[in-house]
C-alpha cells in the first residue's frame, strides 16, 4: 500500500511540475534567450512573437540605461539577439550586421535574405530596431513584423517569385540615417548568396513602423490609389489605407511625394526617393491637424508593459501586417502588380504633380495671350483718336513753395524789421 | 496717413523697402527653414555627427538668409524695372524713382498674397503640388494687371499706352513661361 502511495505521490508531483512548467513555459525561454543575447552567445530557441517583443524591449531598456562603458556591449546584445532569431527563423546563415559610419558614431544595419534562383528581382522588407527607451511600439513590434514575416516566408519559399531581403535599420530616430546609408552604400553590396542588388531590381519596399498603438492600422503607398495598395488591402481586413491629404503638413517635400506630410518620415523614404514603390505600415489616428501617433511614442513610456495594458491585441496588429506582406508577395498577381507599381509611381508623382500643373499654366497663358492681343488692338484703335496730352500725374505731391520757404514782404511792408528786398528763407 | 506719405517720398521709399524685405521673408520662410535644416544636417553628417545643430541655429540661419536675399531683391527690382525695362522701352515721361517704388510695392503685395496662400500648404498637402504652381501664377497675374493699370494711368496717354501695354505683356509672358512652366 505504501508503495502505491509513494508512486501516486510521485506521479502527482510530476503532474504538478508538468502543469507548472506548461503554465510558465515562456519564462525560462525568455530568460534563456535574453541571457544568451547579452552574453553574446547564439540563441538556440526560436521565440514566438510575443516573447521576441518582450525580450527585445528588455534588451532595449538595458541598452538605454547602460552607462557609457557598457553601452556598446548592450547595443551589441540587441543586435546579436535579433540576428540570432533571424538565423533561426530563416534557417540559413545570411543574417549579418553591416556597419556604417564610424564605429562609435555610426550604426549597424541588420540584413538577411531568402534567395530564389532564376531571378534578379527582389522585395525589401524593413523595420528599424533602434529605440528610445524600451521602444515597444516604436519599434520592437515593427521588428517583430519583420521576424514573423520571415518565419512565414521561410515556410513558403517555393511560392516566392523573387528574392526577399529583410533589413532591420539602425539610427532611424536620428533622421533615417541607417536606411539612407543602406540605400546609398550597402544595397549594392548586399550579401547573402547574391553579389549585390541594383536599386532598379527592387520591386517594392515594405516598411513597418509603430504598428501597435492607435485606433487604426494604416497602409500608405502613394498619394493616389494604386494597384499595389489594392492588392495589399485585399489581404487583410485590419488594414485601412491612409487618408491622404489630411492634416498639418511638413515644410518640405523631403519624402518625394510631390507634397509634404509629417507621417512619411520613416525608413521607406530613401527607397521611395530612389524611385522604388513603397508600402509603409503604421498605426495611429488622424484628426484635424493630421497624424497622431501614440502619446508614448519616442518617450520612456513606450514600454512593453504599457503596450500590453493599452493594446492587449497588439499581436493581432503584428500578424495582420506580416500576414498581409506574406500573402501579397506570394500572390500570383504580385509580379505584374509590382512591375506596374513603378510606372504608377511615375504617373502619379511626375505626371500628375509636376507636369499637369505646368501644362495648365501654359494653357491659361496661351488663352491670356489671345486676350492680350485683342486688348492691344483695342488700345491701338483708341490711340488713333485718343488724347495725346503729356501725362504729368504723380503719386507724390509736389510741395507748394510756401511749404518750403517763408517769404518776407519786402521793404514796402510796414511791419518788416529789415529793409532787404525780395528775400526768402528755408522753413525749419 | 496716405496723404502724409504722398508728401514724403523718402519716408515712403524706406517704408516700402522695409515692407518688401519683411514680405519676402514671410513668403519664403518655409523654403529657407527647410533648406537651413537640410544644410545643417549635411554639415552635421560631414562632421561625423559630432556637432548637433540646434533648432535655434536653424531658425536664425533661415531668418538671416531670407533677410539677406530679400534685401538684395529689394535693391535689384527697382534697378531692373527702371534701369532695364524703362530704359530699353524709352519711356521718357516716367518718373523713375516713383516707378521703382511702385514696382517694389507691387512685389510686396505679391509676396504677401503668395505667403498667405502658401500657409494653406501647412494645413493640407492637397494643393501643394498644384497650388505651388497655380498660386504664384494667379497672384502674379493680378499684381501685373494692377501695376499696369496704376502706372499706365499715371504716366501714359491714349497714344503711348498701347506700346506700354505691349512691353509689359511681353515681359510678363516671358517671365511666366520661364518661371511657371519651364522651371
Amino acid at each position: 500500500m505504501k508503495k502505491y502511495l509513494i508512486v501516486l505521490l510521485a506521479a502527482l508531483l510530476t503532474l504538478l511540475a508538468a502543469v507548472n512548467g506548461m503554465a510558465f513555459a515562456e519564462e525560462p525561454v525568455a530568460s534563456d534567450g535574453a541571457t544568451n543575447a547579452s552574453d553574446g552567445e547564439e540563441p538556440t530557441v526560436l521565440l514566438d512573437t510575443a516573447d521576441f517583443i518582450r525580450q527585445l524591449c528588455a534588451l532595449n531598456a538595458a541598452a538605454a540605461s547602460a552607462n557609457v562603458s557598457e553601452e556598446a556591449s548592450a547595443k551589441q546584445a540587441v543586435r546579436e539577439f535579433i540576428l540570432g532569431q533571424f538565423r533561426l527563423a530563416l534557417g540559413n546563415d545570411t543574417p549579418i550586421e553591416r556597419l556604417f559610419g564610424q564605429d562609435d558614431i555610426g550604426g549597424y544595419n541588420l540584413e538577411a535574405m531568402i534567395d530564389v534562383e532564376g531571378t534578379d528581382k527582389c522585395v525589401v522588407i524593413g523595420a528599424h530596431y533602434d529605440a528610445i527607451g524600451e521602444g515597444a511600439n516604436d519599434n520592437a513590434v515593427g521588428v517583430a513584423v519583420l521576424f514573423d514575416t520571415m518565419k512565414r516566408l521561410a515556410a513558403k519559399q517555393s511560392q516566392l517569385p523573387c528574392d526577399v531581403l529583410f533589413v532591420a535599420f539602425d539610427c532611424e530616430e536620428d533622421g533615417l540615417v541607417g536606411s539612407y546609408m543602406y540605400v546609398n552604400n550597402q544595397l549594392s553590396a548586399a550579401t547573402g548568396t547574391r553579389s549585390g542588388i541594383d536599386i532598379q531590381d527592387v520591386l517594392v519596399m515594405f516598411n513597418a513602423d509603430s504598428v501597435a498603438l492607435g485606433d487604426n492600422l494604416y497602409l500608405m503607398c502613394e498619394n493616389k490609389h494604386t494597384d499595389l495598395a489594392d492588392l495589399i488591402l485585399s489581404k487583410s481586413q485590419a488594414l485601412t489605407e491612409k487618408p491622404y491629404a489630411k492634416g498639418v503638413t511638413d515644410l518640405a517635400d523631403n519624402f518625394g511625394y510631390g507634397y509634404y506630410e509629417f507621417v512619411q518620415g520613416t525608413d521607406h523614404t530613401p527607397f521611395r526617393l530612389s524611385g522604388v514603390p513603397t508600402a509603409s505600415f503604421f498605426a495611429g489616428n488622424f484628426d484635424l491637424l493630421g497624424y497622431v501617433g501614440g502619446s508614448e511614442m519616442n518617450t520612456d513610456d513606450d514600454t512593453f508593459g504599457n503596450l500590453v495594458n493599452s493594446t492587449p491585441d497588439y499581436l493581432d496588429r503584428v500578424y495582420a501586417v506580416s500576414g498581409a506582406i506574406c500573402d501579397t508577395v506570394t500572390d500570383e498577381n504580385f509580379m505584374s502588380v509590382a512591375n506596374n507599381a513603378r510606372k504608377q509611381l511615375i504617373n502619379n508623382n511626375l505626371t500628375f504633380n509636376r507636369w499637369w500643373p505646368s501644362l495648365v499654366v501654359l494653357g491659361v497663358l496661351i488663352i491670356l495671350a489671345v486676350f492680350a492681343v485683342l486688348y492691344y488692338r483695342k488700345l491701338q484703335k483708341k490711340a488713333l483718336l485718343g488724347n495725346a496730352d503729356v501725362k504729368t500725374g504723380n503719386v507724390f505731391d509736389k510741395p507748394a513753395a510756401e511749404d518750403i520757404f517763408s517769404f518776407d514782404k519786402g521793404p514796402s511792408d510796414p511791419d518788416s524789421d529789415d529793409d532787404i528786398d525780395g528775400i526768402f528763407t528755408f522753413k525749419k | 496717413m496716405i496723404n502724409k506719405l504722398r508728401q514724403n517720398y523718402r519716408l515712403s521709399d524706406v517704408l516700402v523697402r522695409i515692407a518688401f524685405v519683411l514680405a519676402y521673408m514671410f513668403y519664403s520662410w518655409q523654403e529657407y527653414l527647410v533648406t537651413a535644416q537640410i544644410a545643417m544636417q549635411e554639415l552635421s553628417a560631414q562632421l561625423g555627427y559630432t556637432v548637433v545643430v540646434g533648432n535655434a541655429a536653424v531658425v536664425l540661419t533661415a531668418l538671416f538668409a531670407s533677410m539677406l536675399v530679400g534685401a538684395i531683391m529689394m535693391a535689384v527690382v527697382p534697378l531692373i524695372a527702371t534701369g532695364i525695362f524703362v530704359q530699353m522701352s524709352r519711356f521718357y515721361t516716367i518718373q523713375r524713382s516713383e516707378y521703382g517704388l511702385l514696382a517694389n510695392l507691387f512685389f510686396t503685395l505679391y509676396f504677401v498674397a503668395c505667403g498667405i496662400l502658401r500657409l494653406i500648404n501647412l494645413f493640407t498637402p492637397v494643393l501643394l503640388s498644384w497650388g505651388g504652381v497655380l498660386f504664384p501664377f494667379i497672384v502674379s497675374l493680378g499684381c501685373v494687371i494692377g501695376f499696369y493699370r496704376v502706372t499706365s494711368r499715371l504716366y501714359f496717354n491714349d497714344v503711348t499706352r498701347p506700346v506700354y501695354f505691349r512691353n509689359v505683356a511681353i515681359v510678363y509672358f516671358v517671365c511666366a513661361l520661364v518661371f511657371e512652366v519651364l522651371l
